[in-house]
Order: structure tokens, then C-alpha cells, then sequence
């Protein structure tokens, strides 16, 4: 069950890449990209762009990136899950 | 050094079949596709959970192919809602992974091949809705996701220029991406139930289909409208299920007749 912020001011997120979990820790005050980038980097995806993945709740509700982690209305221990973006198709 | 695929089989035009698959080349070991399916298995067992509430269900684990399930829950009235299956997908990992995974649309209760009798929906870059599901593939002669990372994808001659080992270092291939982007385009997007009727004696025909559309978009409006209402939780936070009987809404932006 997704706990209220810890007082530390960090929020704490399990972020599902590609299939597979990573723990990120990120400043209440910093973009969702930083997670992103956290994310990347633990899974072995360190390097590539942010905007070519997209992190979503597990409603599957897109997560703008830009938005402060404090402001994202995620709590700690909380799943999103992050995918590469499907690029064009069809 | 690998054997060489034998010959394509031709259709039977008395059987009325389309062209099977030609076997595939033997490019990596059985074992070795075998292990990374292996992980991903494991990977998907540890958030079995997630996916259980998403509506994932393995349906069978085979050698080297899996088939999943996806449910996905439609309102029927404005206080009831029935679970339908939409899509069930075999993923075959033969080749895996110097080629693509191949994903197929199979019937749930028979693995037959099938069309999934919906459309596959994705947002394009400019916001606009694009069907991803794409019926006959040249090759296979059967629907097919229109997507990187699919094999039928890649295999498709308009394709040649979009190699699947561009994608490959990106997860595209992976089982939890595949079926992350089947269920944004298809399970996710189902959104009711309508029904046609015409009677033209002595005929007479009722037609139901599911109703696809954009979620977001729709749960955005229902928010607005909880706003310009003032009543409290409303439709936003039941989601797209209302629990009092309402009115018909008026077919909001953006969805679609589900007719393949």
C-alpha cells in the first residue's frame, strides 16, 4: 500500500523498466525525468534519452516528465512503469 | 551452421486457407532464446500482481511461446459492466532475440488464429489517433500490430528500411513492452458497448461491437464536467464506470466503432 511522503523530502518509487523493477529515490523538488534517468541508468539503459521512454501509472495514465515529484500526486512505494515510446506505426 | 528453411507452403485454394508461415531460419540456439524467455517469465512473475489488476493473464507457456490473455472491463449499462477478452496474443520467441518476437492474434478458447474483431489505437506524435492493427500482412496473410518490435512489423516489405536490430538495444522486443503496448492499444481503450439495428423486411440484423476511445481524454472531460457540477467525487473518480443511472451521453471525442 503506497505510503504518504517520508519527511526526508524524497519519494521513494518501485519504476518497472521494460518488465523489470528498479528502486529510485528522488528529491520531492526534482522533474519525474530525474527518476527516469535513474531508472535508465540502473537497468543498464544509462545514456539514453529520457523522451524516448514514457512513464506511466499502472492505469496506464501518461506522467509528464517535466512535472516536480512533489507535485505528481505519486506517493511513496508506488509502481509506474516505464517503457520505450512505441515510435511511429501502422 | 544452421539448416536451411525448407520451401514455403503454398496455399490450397480448395481449403481456402492463407499461406502458413515459412519455417525460419535457425539463427540462434533453442537454448539460448530459450533463457531470455526464461527471464523475462521471471521478470513478469515478479509483478504478476500489477498485471493481474491490468488484466494481463498468461494463458499458456509454451516452448519458446507464450500466450497472453487480456481483460478488460465494458460498460454495458450506466450501472454493470461485463469482463471481455481483448485481444489474446501468442508471442513466439524462436530466433529470439537477432529476430523480433512474431505476435499473433489467436481465439481464446481455441489458439486458432483469429482477428481480435477490434482495432489496435495509438496517439501519433500530433495527438491524433492511429490504428496499429493492419489486416492482411503480405506474408502471413493474417492482422497483424502495426509496431516496432513486432516481427510482423519488421518483416513487412514497407518496413525494410526499419530494421528491427534499431530496436533491439530498446527493450522493444521485450514480453512486458509487447504487451504494454498491446493493452494501451487495444484493452485499454475499450470503453462501452454499441448496437446497430436495421430492419428492412423481411430481413432484420442487430449488430453489437465494442466502442473503442481515448481513456484519457475521456476521464479529462468527465473531470471538467465534475468541475462545472460542483457535486462532489463524481465521474472522474469512478473512472469511466457510473455507479447511478444517467442519461446516454452523447458519444464523446474521440471514440470509435470498434468494426475491424
Amino acid at each position: 500500500m503506497p505510503k504518504p511522503p517520508s519527511p526526508d523530502n524524497h519519494l521513494d518509487l518501485r519504476v518497472v523498466v521494460s518488465g523489470i523493477e528498479q528502486q529510485v529515490r528522488v528529491n520531492l523538488r526534482e522533474p519525474l525525468s530525474h527518476a527516469v534517468r535513474e531508472a535508465l541508468r540502473l537497468s543498464g539503459n544509462a545514456g539514453q534519452p529520457g523522451d524516448d521512454w514514457e512513464l506511466r501509472t499502472d492505469g496506464g495514465l501518461l506522467l509528464d516528465q517535466d512535472v516536480r515529484a512533489g507535485d505528481s500526486g505519486l506517493t511513496d512505494g508506488q509502481v509506474v512503469f516505464l517503457s520505450p515510446r512505441a515510435g511511429a506505426g501502422g | 551452421m544452421a539448416d536451411a528453411a525448407p520451401p514455403p507452403t503454398q496455399p490450397d485454394p480448395a481449403a481456402g486457407g492463407s499461406p502458413a508461415p515459412a519455417a525460419p531460419l535457425a539463427l540462434v540456439p533453442p537454448e539460448v532464446s530459450s533463457a531470455k524467455l526464461e527471464r523475462e517469465l521471471a521478470a513478469w512473475a515478479e509483478q504478476e500482481d500489477g498485471y493481474l489488476r491490468r488484466g494481463w493473464r498468461l494463458r499458456r507457456v509454451g516452448e519458446l511461446e507464450v500466450e497472453v490473455l487480456f481483460l478488460a472491463p465494458v460498460a454495458v449499462d450506466p450501472a454493470s459492466r461485463l469482463t471481455v477478452v481483448a485481444p489474446c496474443v501468442r508471442l513466439r520467441f524462436d530466433n529470439y532475440d537477432i529476430v523480433a518476437p512474431s505476435v499473433e492474434f489467436v481465439d481464446p478458447l481455441t489458439g486458432e488464429p483469429a482477428h481480435p474483431g477490434v482495432n489496435a489505437f495509438l496517439p501519433t506524435p500530433d495527438g491524433q489517433q492511429r490504428n496499429v492493427l493492419v489486416h492482411p500482412h503480405p506474408r502471413t496473410g493474417r492482422p497483424f500490430l502495426c509496431l516496432p518490435g513486432v516481427r510482423e512489423y519488421h518483416d513487412h516489405p514497407q518496413h525494410s528500411g526499419d530494421d528491427w536490430l534499431l530496436h533491439r538495444g530498446r527493450d522493444a522486443g521485450r514480453l512486458a513492452v509487447l504487451c504494454e503496448r498491446i493493452w494501451r492499444a487495444i484493452p485499454r481503450t475499450l470503453i462501452g458497448v454499441g448496437m446497430q439495428t436495421r430492419w428492412t423486411p423481411p430481413v432484420s440484423e442487430l449488430r453489437v461491437q465494442l466502442l473503442q476511445g481515448d481513456p484519457d481524454q475521456l476521464r479529462a472531460i468527465a473531470a471538467q464536467m465534475d468541475a462545472a457540477s460542483g457535486d462532489g467525487p463524481g465521474l472522474a473518480e469512478q473512472g469511466l464506470m457510473l455507479a447511478a443511472p444517467q442519461p446516454a451521453p452523447a458519444q464523446p471525442p474521440g471514440a470509435q466503432g470498434g468494426n475491424p
